[in-house]
């Protein structure tokens, strides 16, 4: 099968087929955090005295970790930028930014995870549950499992970046940039939504 | 549906999508979103709870679509492509709505300690 | 063709359950050949895991996965799939859930036994004990089921992608949308109705999970949570996902009723809409199956309106086929009687499905044998039959082997009869209200069973027989495989017009010589003077798609 006859016979689309994959991944990962965060916010709508809870968590580093992934989102859209004038070490070192802002958020959240868990904020809080708030310590449940949730995605997608880095260095699937870039993107757009949710709104 | 699919031509499939879409000023974006940010985090102070947490919603869902379409490059897609996202959106709110009546609207009796 | 093997296996098992627990039902307390004696418990697993294994492990991967991979490239005429690593992910990923799911029989306690749907509080270790010793509770039955779930729903997801990407983007020269087939059409309609809808689904697994292993309380409602949040993110996807068996199945049907009746497909373009409007429809009448959960009344009648409301999709799109039949020059083949035995069964699982949707009757039916024989009628039809048909119309052309046609028929005639026989006279057993989940009712003095006995005799003797005249297809199938191949007589023994006739039989890798154009529409029958009385998609010449017979 030459490659050739390949470009003669496929049907002309304007969206190449690796992007086109990562779209319809990323709809159907909005759907699983969909699920949840309308779960999480039909149990907000219900109990009015989660509000109390929220003010437990860190605003600070949570538009801390808001602006970290922000400004990653903008160095990997730099990386692609670059990528696509085939320019691979300005893009490996784009690349390295949003790779460091990742590892950036991960300390955060655990630094944020270490204090709450201090103040007997974990996934059951039996401390609550002792006490018989059990309604406020499903907050809690809810919290990590939706924090949890996406920092594995923060995970996922920095593992992603590395081993595209490792393969542009070869100077092969440089057009794999923008697409771990779609991936790290869908990740900021789902906390865009969590941090409002989880710490601002009170 | 036709917009994507219904092409007769056939033309050489690009390798790496050189010239696949342009570049929207990012550094421009990125400032946008920053202030949206700060913004969201000073109308609690400023703003009624009621009226601080609807501005807070409406600038996350702006930070958002300038995300999925300046970063995300989705300006650039064919249409088709918005009406896919939004319809994971719309099916979202069909679980919520449908959902709705029978979490919210109803408060349990939780359990008392032991 | 993994999927399809991998398929077949399980549904042995699946079978191998049924008939367990079918004649338990017929002679309570009796020893079972071949097993032994049943304990309740077990007999509530073994229902579980034949729900489970027969939905996700026999159908998907028949229907979805197997016909999709098979059918796809070659008949949009392509060399393959557009990720073949995702592909073989996809399988590997499928084959590692099965393995989990099987595993969970062997566990101390048994596989899981609170029904396919898993509602809580019987998946979540009954929430007696708050703090599950972690890894003890991650390998309970219960556990190890939402595993292999999982697992299968990331496997299908990848398979999805694969699918819509290849279709978009990887058709023939002049394969325009509207000229694809329709079971590629609707292979895709149903992954992405699949994927749309599997999302809330997914996050609520994680979240039942937690509860089973770390003790958090999502779905206990001492604890604040909700179990109905569970149904309905349980059914948001378990609704959708039986018009994901369905869609390829019609598909399959599309496929081969013109070919069999020498006509074109009536109306071609309204089965895609239909088949679109079904899709949009199907995300919203989910809460049908929880009339009885004490759902919103309200909401109740928005979904049961909901529910009549998508049979008008799909009665259209039966409604075509007939239509296609009618005035045809019909063949009665052995795919065509697959074909033509479907539409009979599924009539009746549709019909019954109507009575089911209307609330005020679902309030008396539910949890009884009707309800339990009405799915049996849509989905037995339309896995078993629906995936029959494909096997007997392309296995000359997937493996270049030609199966028997007499066994064939023989196999047809042994399943449309016994099928029947096992489940038509259950109907009479739900309306008067026989339970689904009672294994024994000699348990109940008060009711009086006698009457009904009959009929559950009856009805696993035929079951039994069901089981065994699937053998005639394995032996028809294993000695075709043992034949030599016979490209000549396998080349297009239907004369069908679609492109995946165009390649050798068996396709070699790569599928296709040369590219194949396309020049028209994939139903096109009948055409004066032309040889095999059809013209194939990719002759050059006229083509006859806008004066369709619209």
């Amino acid at each position: 099968m030459s490659t050739k006859q390949q470009h003669l016979t496929l049907s002309e689309n304007k969206i190449p087929e690796g992007r086109l994959g990562l779209w319809i991944l990323i709809a159907g990962e909005l759907v699983i955090f969909g699920g949840l965060i309308m779960s999480y916010l039909l149990h907000r709508l219900r109990y009015p005295q989660w509000s109390e809870m929220a003010a437990h968590t860190s605003t600070f580093i949570g538009a801390l970790n808001t602006v970290v992934l922000l400004c990653s989102s903008y160095t990997v859209v730099r990386a692609h930028e670059a990528a696509q004038k085939l320019d691979v070490a300005k893009a490996t070192r784009w690349m390295t930014c949003t790779v460091l802002g990742g590892l950036i958020f991960l300390i955060d959240k655990s630094v944020e995870y270490t204090h709450e868990i201090q103040e007997g904020f974990t996934f059951t809080s039996p401390s609550l549950q002792h006490s018989g708030d059990y309604v406020n310590s499903l907050f809690w449940s809810y919290y990590y499992i939706m924090t949890g949730l996406h920092s594995l995605h923060v995970i996922a997608g920095m593992v992603v970046m590395i081993i595209i880095m490792v393969q542009i260095k070869k100077g092969k699937n440089l057009h794999r940039v923008e697409l771990a870039g779609m991936y790290w993107h869908m990740v900021d757009l789902i906390w865009i939504f969590l941090f409002p949710l989880l710490y601002i709104a009170k | 549906m036709n917009t994507v699919i219904n092409n007769n031509e056939s033309v050489v499939f690009p390798d790496a999508e050189h010239e696949y879409h342009g570049h929207p000023h990012y550094t421009r974006i990125l400032i946008i979103l920053l202030s949206l940010l700060a913004c969201s985090l000073l109308v609690g102070y400023i703003f009624s709870p009621l009226w601080a947490i609807v501005l807070i919603f409406a600038t996350a869902a702006w930070k958002a679509a300038l995300v999925v379409r300046n970063f995300m490059h989705l300006k650039y897609e064919p249409f088709i492509l918005f009406i896919a996202i939004a319809a994971v959106l719309l099916i979202i709110m069909a679980f919520f709505f449908g959902v709705y009546p029978d979490i919210t609207a109803i408060t349990p009796e939780v359990a008392k300690p032991h | 063709m993994q999927y399809s093997i991998m398929g077949i296996i399980m549904a042995g098992v699946g079978g191998f359950l049924a008939y367990i627990f079918r004649y338990n039902l017929a002679y309570p307390g009796q020893s079972i050949p071949l097993f032994g004696h049943l304990a309740p418990l077990q007999y509530n697993a073994f229902v579980t895991c034949h729900g489970m294994i027969m939905v996700f492990w026999v159908g998907m991967p028949i229907l979805l996965s197997g016909l999709g991979n098979l059918l796809i490239p070659i008949m949009i005429g392509t060399d393959d799939m557009a990720f073949p690593t995702v592909n073989m992910l996809s399988f590997w990923i499928f084959f590692v859930s099965a393995l989990v799911l099987l595993t969970s029989f062997f566990v101390p306690g048994g596989a899981f036994g609170g029904g396919w749907t898993m509602y809580p509080p019987f998946s979540a270790g009954g929430y007696l004990n708050r703090n599950p010793d972690f890894f003890k509770a991650l390998f309970s039955g219960t556990s190890l089921m939402i595993l292999a779930v999982a697992l299968e729903f990331v496997a299908m997801l990848m398979g999805g992608i694969n699918f819509v990407v290849t279709t978009i983007n990887k058709r023939a020269k002049g394969m325009t949308a509207f000229r694809m087939p329709i079971v590629v059409w609707f292979l895709n309609i149903a992954s992405l109705i699949f994927m749309f809808s599997v999302g809330p689904l997914v996050a609520g697994a994680f979240m039942l999970l937690l509860d089973n292993v770390v003790g958090t309380g999502f779905y206990d409602p001492n604890r604040g949570g909700d179990p109905i949040l569970w149904e309905h993110l349980f059914w948001f996807f378990g609704h959708p996902e039986v018009y994901v068996l369905l869609l390829p199945a019609l598909g399959v049907l599309a496929e081969i009723l013109p070919v069999f009746a020498r006509k074109p497909l009536f109306a071609y373009k309204p089965i895609i809409y239909l088949a679109l409007v079904s899709a949009v429809l199907s995300v919203l009448v989910w809460a049908h199956h929880q009339f009885v959960s004490g759902i919103d009344p309200r909401m109740a009648t928005f979904f049961s309106i909901g529910t009549i409301l998508i049979s008008i999709p799909f009665a259209g799109i039966f409604l075509s086929f007939m239509a296609t039949l009618w005035g045809g020059s019909i063949r009665m083949t052995v795919p065509m009687m697959w074909a033509i035995g479907f539409i009979a069964l599924f009539l009746i699982g549709g019909l019954t499905g109507l009575f089911l949707g209307s609330n005020t009757f679902d309030i008396y039916a539910h949890d009884t044998y009707f309800v339990v024989t009405h799915f049996h009628y849509t989905l037995f039809p339309d896995v078993f039959f629906g995936f029959f048909a494909a096997v007997y119309f392309w296995f000359p052309k997937f493996t270049g082997k030609t199966l028997n046609a007499a066994l064939g028929k023989l196999h047809f005639w042994c399943t449309f009869f016994f099928f029947n026989g096992t489940w038509f006279l259950l109907f009479f057993n739900g309306l008067h209200g026989q339970h689904r989940r009672i294994n024994d009712y000699s348990s109940f003095s008060l009711i009086n069973m006698e009457p009904y006995m009959t009929f559950e005799k009856i009805s696993t003797i035929c079951a039994i027989l069901l089981i065994l005249s699937q053998f005639i297809f394995l032996y028809n199938l294993f000695t075709s495989l043992a034949k030599t191949k016979n490209p000549e007589l396998t080349k297009n023994p239907w004369h069908s017009a679609t492109l995946e006739w165009t390649a050798d039989s068996p396709p070699p890798h790569g599928n296709f010589k040369v590219y194949p154009e396309v020049y028209r529409g994939p139903y096109e029958y009948s055409v004066p003077g032309e040889v095999d009385d059809c013209y194939a998609q990719n002759v050059p010449g006229p083509s006859f798609e806008n004066n369709e017979n619209l």
